[in-house]
């Protein structure tokens, strides 16, 4: 790290306003120069002028970039920053900074949820999908609440195994629904779950928008009391922190921005493990910072991803699902023996 | 399970035991009588009752071959077919052995075939060679395109032993297509998106059934030069190829392939309404129903070719 | 003495499951005293400054601060008053020395926790008790196991609690720092008012640092007095099953205990 020992390096030891401020302001001034420059780039190139001109309708450059891009980008960002924010309070509710979002068996949930109505013959593109999806992660949210309460009291171990189950459950209904819908069925179902951005329309994009955003409220009323957290739950029950409340209301947020993203976007993975990660390498443990700067750091990771798989087959698309995994699972890779590594040589 | 091509008459050969020990004259005699008669039964495979019979047995493991080995007049001595295998209607009524990506190993053998038609399907590759292994002939075909399918037909033709009927066959669906092709050829090309898939949203590219069908049809794709047969794309790509029609045959709905490209005015095809669901099956299958799917498609690109007042060339 | 103890268990008992590990707790803590806790492993130490900690719920009797039952002071309040330092702090993540400090201030602040110039002066200070407040800017697992015990005791004391509650406080700490944890504590009772319950292994520590002691013996107090009258050598034996002695040590004026070694030795090969 590099925080010197100085006298006057001090304040960069703890969190203060000025820092918050700065850092997210930093932040979002990446993520609107990255959504800016995503929304130009794409294997159509394109006539700035045109584009901005005010002939709207009649050149291909403003649809290609107001209808065709802008909105999946946007999504992008929004699905990015719920992933990371959630990512980030689920390693520290955890324990474990190397904890991914759909360990919660939320992202599973959603996921039959919207197979078993793409079999049953909805149209990819009808609302049913992510609408039905939307509920199977509420479902699923309840399941993992109940069953990870014993004696009143919510564990993260808990928390984690009945994830686990419920994954595992998922996985076995999605290969069953898999194997006894169509050919092309099976396609549309694969695209879903490998984690794929679309063109959605700007109301559905703005309401997602809202939604992550009151998310990252509630969950950031908590950030503190997480952090207590963070040095054992006596310690922090001793200093005042509801331990029960707090994991419930932490884990009920996460879930939920999580449900969302998912519903609209499929299982994306490793923006919510890799963001939080890299940023708390980078800002601290402080979730007070942590948890909007993986916002913030989220959407504009998923931005650029999806970026990269628009333009990398030239006019063919990969789906962002393929990306993120490509990107992450060597990095993840990377993570886990560095961490290893750090422990063996701990004193 | 012993292979098919032991189960013939004058089978009795392969019960013989070898005679005792110090009978060599009739030892080699013997041995020259078994000599004779094998030689003989490998020498006329169709067996010397019929001359024209072929395999007696078959199983289609594809709806594609389904159709060609109906087409071809053989339907009756179909045992077994796949799931996917509905037409025609005498295809959907015969036993099920499996699906078009997994077919039964179990099923087909219990079937007993003479002969099993495969088209290789992402999956189905293990089950082949099992059956191979088994002993039971298998014959692979494609139907990617058109020459796939006018191959196929040959080889089936071939191998069920009515060559001439395979030929016929043939001449008649390219009389067909061509018959369809005149239909539209006054009309200019129109640009054609041709749509398999709304979300992705995939579409046929070069090399495909249904591009070649397009060309037929009278329509220039414009997602040709993508590279792939069945690209996903995206809506920019779609905007700056401005197709004239968008073709949507994929499996969703009709309000789904609106709601695709809903708002993209600056789309020809969809500022003048002209997204068209087409269902035909012909369109999927390179088999004896190709020339319907390019007639749909052409009612799709050229809709003016086919008003009431008749056909006109 | 009429004074209002701050802190007072009554009746207290608890068990895990069917499994009793405390049993007719009372005992009474003033404002300023320091109140040690010794017993042999098991005998429900750990479990009792849980209790008076308000970190879980009795299964009989009651604990009471300030008067008012535990239980029902809101917890924010409740902190402010009390402090808890248990036995095995551990940390997952890698927050600095400063930033831990200042979670003491946690129930002073904000729910959302921003420390003020006066939070942090007010922190180092503590820190400088401890002899880490040269470590500030270092990250927690950076630092060794008994700097890391100093850096959680000043978290404790950054809290400005009028009772605070140590379980082993000293497990990890160097003889200059055990004297320095057993002075500050003493210092801080008798200047601040500071009551003051804690557990620990080392009799004398406890004996040089402790007003009073509490001995423990499979869950029910044995003894409960200053350290000049519970330290019998009859009662400590059988308490903790070990041979000692109990001699006067003139330099402090109190009791000095002393573990037979040899004998302890010569027993063990006996059986």
């Amino acid at each position: 790290m590099a925080r010197g020992a100085s006298e006057q390096r001090v304040p960069a030891a703890y969190l203060t306003a000025r820092r918050l401020v700065g850092v997210l302001l930093l932040l979002g001034g990446l993520l609107v120069a990255s959504l800016l420059a995503a929304t130009l780039i794409g294997p159509t190139p394109i006539r700035l002028a045109a584009a901005l001109g005010g002939d709207a309708g009649e050149t291909p450059d403003h649809a290609i970039v107001f209808q065709a891009r802008l909105p999946r980008v946007l999504l992008g960002g929004v699905v990015g920053a719920s992933l990371a924010a959630a990512g980030a309070v689920l390693q520290a509710l955890l324990g474990n900074a190397l904890a991914d979002p759909h360990l919660l068996g939320v992202s599973a949930g959603a996921a039959v949820a919207g197979v078993v109505v793409l079999v049953a013959g909805a149209d990819p593109v009808s609302p049913l999908v992510p609408g039905a999806a939307f509920l199977g992660a509420l479902a699923t949210v309840a399941a993992v609440f109940l069953g990870a309460r014993t004696g009143g009291r919510t564990s993260p171990h808990a928390i984690l195994l009945v994830g686990v189950v419920c994954n595992a459950l998922a996985a076995s209904a999605i290969m069953l629904v898999n194997a006894i819908a169509s050919y092309t069925q099976a396609q549309g179902v694969l695209f879903w779950i490998m984690g794929a951005l679309s063109t959605q329309s700007y109301a559905l994009v703005g309401a997602v928008a809202v939604y992550a955003t009151l998310g990252l409220g509630w969950l950031w009323r908590h950030a503190h009391a997480l952090n207590l957290l963070a040095a054992g739950e006596e310690g922090a029950a001793s200093l005042g922190v509801d331990v029960e409340r707090t994991r419930r209301a932490v884990f009920f947020g996460a879930a939920l921005l999580v449900g969302a993203a998912v519903s609209v976007s499929g299982m994306i993975g490793f923006v919510g493990l890799i963001v939080p990660h890299v940023l708390r390498l980078i800002l601290g443990p402080d979730l007070r910072l942590l948890l909007p700067a993986s916002f913030l750091g989220g959407a504009i990771f998923l931005v650029w991803a999806d970026t990269l798989a628009r333009t990398v087959l030239g006019t063919s698309e990969l789906p962002v699902g393929v990306v993120t995994a490509f990107l992450g699972g060597p990095f993840f890779v990377w993570l886990l023996r560095r961490s290893l590594r750090v422990g063996t040589e701990a004193r | 399970m012993r292979p098919a091509v032991m189960r013939r008459k004058g089978d009795s050969v392969a019960a013989r035991r070898p005679p005792r020990r110090g009978m060599g004259r009739g030892v080699a005699g013997l041995a020259a009588v078994l000599g004779v008669l094998v030689l003989s039964w490998t020498e006329s495979p169709a067996g010397h009752e019929r001359p024209s019979t072929g395999p007696e047995r078959i199983v289609t493991l594809a709806p594609s071959v389904t159709e060609v080995v109906f087409a071809l007049g053989m339907g009756e001595r179909v045992v077994g077919t796949c799931a996917q295998c509905d037409w025609p209607v005498a295809a959907a009524r015969r036993p099920r052995v499996g699906t078009y990506l997994a077919p039964s190993v179990e099923a087909v053998l219990g079937i007993q075939p003479d002969l099993v038609f495969v088209v290789p399907s992402p999956g189905n590759r293990e089950a082949v060679r099992a059956l191979e292994r088994a002993g039971v002939r298998v014959v692979v075909v494609q139907d990617r395109t058109l020459d796939d399918l006018w191959q196929s037909i040959r080889i089936a033709a071939a191998v069920l032993a009515v060559p001439e009927r395979g030929e016929a066959l043939v001449h008649r669906l390219q009389g067909k297509l061509a018959a369809v092709r005149r239909r539209v050829s006054q009309r200019p090309q129109r640009r054609v998106l041709l749509v398999v898939g709304h979300r992705p949203l995939v579409v046929a590219g070069r090399g495909t059934l249904q591009s070649e069908l397009l060309a037929v049809a009278g329509g220039r794709n414009v997602a040709e030069d993508v590279g792939e047969a069945f690209p996903q794309i995206g809506l920019e790509t779609v905007i700056a190829r401005a197709p004239e029609v968008i073709v949507d045959a994929g499996m969703g709905t009709e309000t789904g392939a609106r709601t695709v490209f809903r708002g993209l005015d600056i789309v020809p095809a969809v500022a003048a309404g002209r997204i068209v669901s087409v269902a035909a099956d012909g369109l999927f299958r390179a088999g004896p129903r190709v020339a319907e799917g390019a007639k749909a498609l052409a009612r799709a690109v050229h809709p003016e070719a086919f008003d009431s007042g008749g056909a006109r060339r | 003495m009429a004074v209002v103890p701050v802190l007072e268990a009554v009746d207290l008992g608890f068990a895990y499951g069917r499994r009793q590990v405390l049993g007719d707790v009372t005992a009474a803590l003033a404002p300023g005293e320091v109140l040690g806790v010794i017993g042999p492993n098991g005998s429900g130490k750990s479990t009792l400054v849980r209790l008076l900690g308000g970190l879980a719920a009795p299964r009989a009797g009651e604990v009471r601060l300030g008067g008012r039952p535990l239980l029902a002071w809101p917890r924010r309040e409740r902190a402010r008053w009390l402090a808890v330092v248990p036995q095995d702090a551990r940390l997952e993540f890698a927050f600095t020395v400063l930033e831990v400090a200042l979670m003491g201030r946690a129930p002073h602040l904000s729910s959302l926790g921003f420390a003020g110039p006066s939070d942090v002066a007010r922190v180092r200070e503590v820190l400088g008790w401890f002899e880490v407040d040269h470590l500030v800017t270092r990250r927690m697992d950076d630092l060794s196991g008994g700097e890391r015990q100093r850096v959680f005791l000043a978290r404790a004391f950054a809290q400005d609690p009028r009772v605070l509650l140590l379980d082993e406080p000293t497990a990890h700490l160097d003889l200059r720092h055990q004297r320095l944890l057993s002075e500050l504590l003493r210092t801080r009772a008798r200047v601040d008012g500071l009551a003051i319950v804690m557990v620990l292994h080392d009799l004398n520590l406890v004996a040089a640092t402790c007003d009073r002691v509490l001995v423990l013996a499979g869950g029910r107090p044995a003894a409960l007095g200053p350290p000049a009258v519970v330290y019998r050598a009859e009662l400590l034996a059988r308490v903790f099953d070990a041979p000692l002695e109990v001699r006067y040590d003139p330099a402090t004026g109190g009791p000095l205990v002393v573990p037979c070694w040899a004998a302890a030795a010569t027993e063990a090969n006996l059986r």
